[in-house]
């Protein structure tokens, strides 16, 4: 009994150690969810002068600052790379990519706290922000997939300078 | 006549005992092996020895039949009596000796019951048995509780193995389970530590799958159930199948279930108690008259809600915008028994399992705040054995589990546990009289992988336990079917790693718990008394208990000793501080139950307990916290034909007595309401009204011409008259009440 | 008795292979048990730091307008030891600020800014960040740019 019982056990056995290996290799099976489309991580704003400011997680390291009735023309690069929590250098820039030639469906809104202090105009690619007045305020970027927000910078400070 | 050592045949006809109809498909068993299946016509011709088998005959909607067939030429003529209740004996299995009555007080749920109820946790199955409760966290985070223990104090098995997930650390963790294809479940009252180990001072709970077949099926069998309910618009479907190829014996069987939200009356919604889950597993094995050798895989998960709010007011101590939880368990198990010649050795079982578990808490906005991770395997090895008037077993257990915990709503520290243990049990009959006495060492050690110290939680060490646990005891067989048994037993339960070693926030208890790594761990010795009643018409019991607890573990909120207030979280400032400390607990109670079946129609099922727990601090005494409250419990069913019509009053008492309420910033048990947040004393320190539940059943056994397959439909209608009521061990009940009016239908079909 | 030890033997090799496999938690990342904060300028000079984490022994920070502050954030322990978490890559400070528009934290390795944006008073936290959670959540400072 046992000698046939034997050879028919041995692919039975397999299979279940597969299983038991695919169990043990799935590790995504109940957190990691599916994103479709541009992965975007960071955003980089670069400056008409060639500063820039870029977000790392939580935080910015740079600010823009202009003065009262000036202008700061920026342009929005992102990139869908992630750097460690420790790791506050730039992203590459040849991860770097804009929205130029993104399907049409994608979007920012750009939304300042204090309109009072500064406002924007621009596009997806990039834009103006306008000093008004002498005072201090923070930015945010929301990049949509039609009215999906797919990612949102933390906000970012600004200061806007008093008129020479 | 026959040789001796011959096999003949008897031919049976099977019939219904009302009707006078032949009964088909009725399964014909000695032990758990299926002999054969009873055609159309109701005739079965079963081999049995010369001097004949004790057999039992079953079929769903049928009383089992049990007698002695011998070999004969005419045809034996046996009438299944169509009843809804089993009046059959309580017989629970442990692996030290095998299938049979337990020396204390327990109850076995059958697959009936369980197919009737397809409750979607392990206590809503079993709840209602005398001395078991639940305590709710939603349908799912729902435990098992037993004279008033509950969590790492109830054992929750699946085919005498431990489950490997982590449902006893938290109020809101689900046990990964589900019982929709359950053979049985087998609740066992009262300390179990000589046949089960360490973690049942409260009892044990076994749910029996058979997923590895220990006999080979004669013929291939399916089962399956359907169901449907109103409170929260749930659908799922479970079905079981058996059977053989050649020499080797498959199973197989799965649940898959999905619900809303529970409404409470009134049908005002409960939210964030919405789940979905599956349980489905495999198992082979090869069978013979001398044992049988199989595995078996199973994989459970689970997504479900954890309420937080209700009625616009956030639960007290709830993760803020509700939680869910998204739990996986896969198992792989080995089982197999050899039984032997030898005069002295019956037969050697060894067994085991290992399991990886994981877990994710999903907090508003879809961030996972908590994750647990587990890795266990455990194992066993049996001897039976056999001398005289005596038998007996010796056998070891050996115990393995890595439990992590990452993220910002937990304490837990990650630890590695290991336990083995050794243990003798001897029953010895003579007459009407068996006594048991066994004996066990068990030795648990746990190892901290982070040893950081805190202000508060100091010498952060791996602690080691000791214990030696057993049991005596006797039972009498009286005349008139009576039967009185006594046992005096001992279990203990080292401290958990969350006791020992948690340092941080426990948002399921809205606490901030510090551990203890100096705790001792707790040893409770018990006393039962139980007499049981057993006739043709009917079952019954009445059991009474004791057990004293030393160093019983219970977490207690602590005062900043510089401003006399309940210290904080130095987080947050949020959370209430609580520490363990240990006192001595006594636990006492009546638990009865009677099933009488005056006549074939007529069933009366009478239950109720009367569980009481203390405390012991110093000079005081006050009552334990969350202790269930008395009940009582009537069934009457009546059958008329395929027909049966049930009522079901469950009478739950007011449950006033609960322990002194800590100073904790001017709260009191009437909640108030800031900010959209309740704010009260916590429920252990609240009292509870009672209620009176009214439940109503029909189930229908469609006639056999309709259907090719048996098939039986039930519609339960719970809690008839929507009464608002509350849980007594729900640490929201002053928010929220439990589920109102929900009408189930359950559709079971047999083959 | 050979086949059946061997098949025995397989059924828990396989069970072993189970377990063997990589936990679910995998690496164990301690939390910062941190008592307390420490403030110090860059030249080491402590500005303030907790106690009890219940309150700053010195209750605020005056920055200047257009001037940034470069300081050092450091965790101690209920012993008083400071804690070195230079080499935890998946710990980082935080910053929570009331007004958030005034002041800017931009922590860099070992050191972070506090940039000023414009003249005014507003109070501001410390967080220990420790992947996703904050192993550690300083009293509120306050802070004034002149």
């Amino acid at each position: 009994m046992f000698s046939s019982v034997q050879r028919a056990m041995r692919p039975v056995v397999a299979v279940l150690a597969m299983a038991a290996m695919a169990a043990c290799g799935d590790k995504e099976g109940v957190t990691a969810p599916e994103v479709e489309g541009l992965r975007i991580r960071e955003v980089i704003l670069a400056a008409d002068d060639g500063t820039f400011a870029f977000s790392h997680r939580d935080h910015w390291h740079g600010a823009p600052v202009l003065r009262a009735n000036g202008t700061r023309g920026l342009t929005l690069h992102f990139t869908s790379t992630q750097l460690a929590p420790d790791d506050h250098d730039v992203p590459p820039v040849e991860s770097w990519f804009t929205l130029a030639t993104a399907p049409s469906d994608y979007n920012v809104r750009v939304v300042i706290e204090d309109t009072t202090v500064a406002r924007w105009s621009g596009d997806r690619v990039g834009g103006t922000l306008h000093g008004l007045r002498d005072g201090a305020s923070r930015v945010s970027f929301v990049v949509r997939r039609g009215s999906t927000t797919i990612y949102e910078a933390p906000p970012l400070n600004f200061r806007v300078q008093p008129a020479p | 006549m026959l040789a001796q050592g011959a096999v003949g045949s008897a031919l049976l006809h099977i019939v219904d005992s009302e009707t006078r109809l032949p009964v088909r498909d009725v399964i014909v068993r000695v032990g758990t092996r299926v002999l054969a299946r009873s055609d159309s016509l109701g005739h079965v011709r079963v081999r049995i020895s010369e001097d004949g088998r004790e057999l039992t005959l079953q079929r769903l909607g049928y009383a089992p039949w049990r007698g002695r067939i011998v070999p004969t030429d005419s045809i034996r003529d046996i009438r299944l009596t169509p009843v809804r209740y089993e009046l059959s004996a309580l017989e629970v299995r442990s692996r030290a000796l095998g299938r049979g009555s337990a020396l204390q007080a327990s109850s076995v749920v059958g697959a009936e019951q369980l197919a009737e109820r397809l409750a979607p946790s392990i206590a809503a199955a079993i709840v209602g048995e005398p001395g078991v409760s639940a305590r709710t966290n939603g349908p799912m985070a729902t435990q098992p509780v037993i004279r008033g223990l509950t969590g790492d104090r109830v054992l929750v098995l699946e085919d005498g193995m431990r489950t490997g997930d982590i449902a006893t650390t938290a109020p809101d963790h689900a046990v990964t389970i589900d019982p929709g294809t359950a053979e049985q479940i087998e609740v066992i009252r009262g300390p179990g530590g000589l046949l089960y180990g360490s973690n049942t001072l409260g009892g044990v709970v076994n749910v029996i799958r058979d997923d590895i077949p220990r006999a080979r099926p004669a013929q291939t069998t399916l089962a399956m159930s359907t169901f449907g309910e109103s409170v929260n618009g749930g659908i799922g479907v479970s079905g079981r199948a058996r059977g053989a190829v050649g020499a080797l014996s498959w199973a197989v069987d799965g649940t898959g279930r999905q619900a809303g939200d529970t409404r409470g009356p009134n049908a005002v919604a409960l939210p964030f108690t919405d789940l979905e889950g599956m349980d489905v597993g495999a198992g082979l094995s090869v069978a013979g008259s001398r044992g049988h050798a199989g595995v078996s895989a199973r994989e459970y998960r689970s997504y479900y809600g954890v309420p937080s709010s209700f009625g616009g007011v956030t639960l007290p101590g709830a993760h803020d915008g509700g939680v869910y939880v998204d739990a996986r368990r896969t198992q792989l198990r080995w089982d197999a028994e050899w039984r032997t010649d030898d005069a002295r050795i019956e037969a050697i079982s060894v067994g085991g399992n290992a399991v990886r578990f994981e877990q994710s808490e999903f907090e508003q906005g879809g961030f996972v705040g908590t994750r647990f991770g587990q890795l266990a395997a455990s194992g066993e090895a049996v001897m039976r054995l056999r001398a005289g008037a005596h038998r007996g077993a010796i056998g070891s257990f050996v115990q393995w589990r890595d439990l992590r915990a990452e993220g910002s709503f937990t304490g837990t520290r990650p630890a590695v546990q290991r336990t083995v243990a050794l243990f003798a049990v001897d029953e010895y009959t003579r007459g009407s009289l068996t006594l048991l006495a066994g004996a066990r060492v068990d030795r648990s050690d746990t190892r901290p992988l982070d040893s950081t110290e805190t202000l508060l939680l100091r010498d952060v060490r791996t602690r080691a336990f000791t214990a030696v646990t057993g049991a005596f005891g006797a039972r009498l067989a009286l005349p008139l079917g009576f039967e009185l048994t006594t046992q005096v037993a001992r279990a203990f339960r080292p401290p958990s790693i969350e006791e020992l070693y948690s340092a941080g926030p426990h948002l399921a208890s809205y606490a901030y718990e510090i551990g203890d790594p100096s705790l001792s761990a707790e040893r409770g010795t018990g006393v039962d008394a139980l007499l049981q009643w057993r006739g043709v018409r009917g079952r019954a019991e009445l059991s009474a208990y004791g057990m004293r607890v030393d160093d019983y573990v219970a977490f207690a909120p602590q005062l900043d000793p510089a401003t006399g207030a309940p210290m904080r979280d130095p987080r947050l400032r949020r959370y209430v501080v609580y520490r363990p400390q240990q006192v001595d607990a006594l636990l006492w109670g009546v638990e009865g139950r009677a099933v009488l079946a005056p006549t074939p129609q007529w069933t009366f099922d009478l239950s109720g307990a009367l569980p009481r727990g203390a405390q012991r601090g110093g000079a005081t005494s006050q009552p334990l916290p969350a202790m269930p409250a008395a009940t009582l419990r009537l069934d009457v069913r009546h059958q008329r034909g395929p027909l049966t019509l049930g009522v079901i009053g469950d009478r739950r008492f007011a449950q006033r007595l609960v322990p002194d309420a800590p100073v904790l910033d001017g709260l009191t048990c009437s909640v108030q309401v800031i900010d959209g947040e309740a704010q009260g004393l916590p429920a252990e320190f609240c009292a509870t009204p009672g209620a009176l539940l009214l439940n109503a059943l029909v189930a229908w056994r469609l006639p056999a011409r309709a259907t090719r397959w048996p098939a039986t439909l039930t519609l339960t209608v719970d809690n008839l008259l929507d009464t608002e009521w509350r849980d007594p061990l729900w640490r929201a009940k002053q928010v929220a009440p439990q589920p109102g009016r929900n009408v189930r239908l359950v559709v079971q079909v047999e083959r | 008795m050979m086949r059946r030890l061997s098949a025995m033997a397989v059924c828990a090799l396989m069970a072993c292979g189970l377990t063997a496999c990589d936990h679910p938690i995998g690496i164990v990342s301690a939390h910062i048990e941190a008592a307390d904060l420490v403030v110090r300028d860059s030249a080491g000079v402590e500005l303030t730091r907790t106690s009890f984490n219940r309150r700053w022994m010195v209750d605020s920070l005056v920055l200047r307008d257009g001037a940034s502050l470069r300081v050092t954030i450091t965790p101690v322990d209920f012993r008083g030891t400071e804690l070195d978490v230079s080499e935890r890559r998946d710990v980082s400070y935080r910053f929570d600020a009331e007004r958030a528009e005034l002041v800017q934290w931009e922590p860099q390795r070992g050191f972070g800014w506090l940039h000023p944006f414009g003249r005014g008073e507003t109070r501001v936290r410390f967080l220990i960040w420790h992947g996703d959670h904050a192993d550690f959540v300083s009293p509120w400072l306050r802070v004034v740019i002149r």
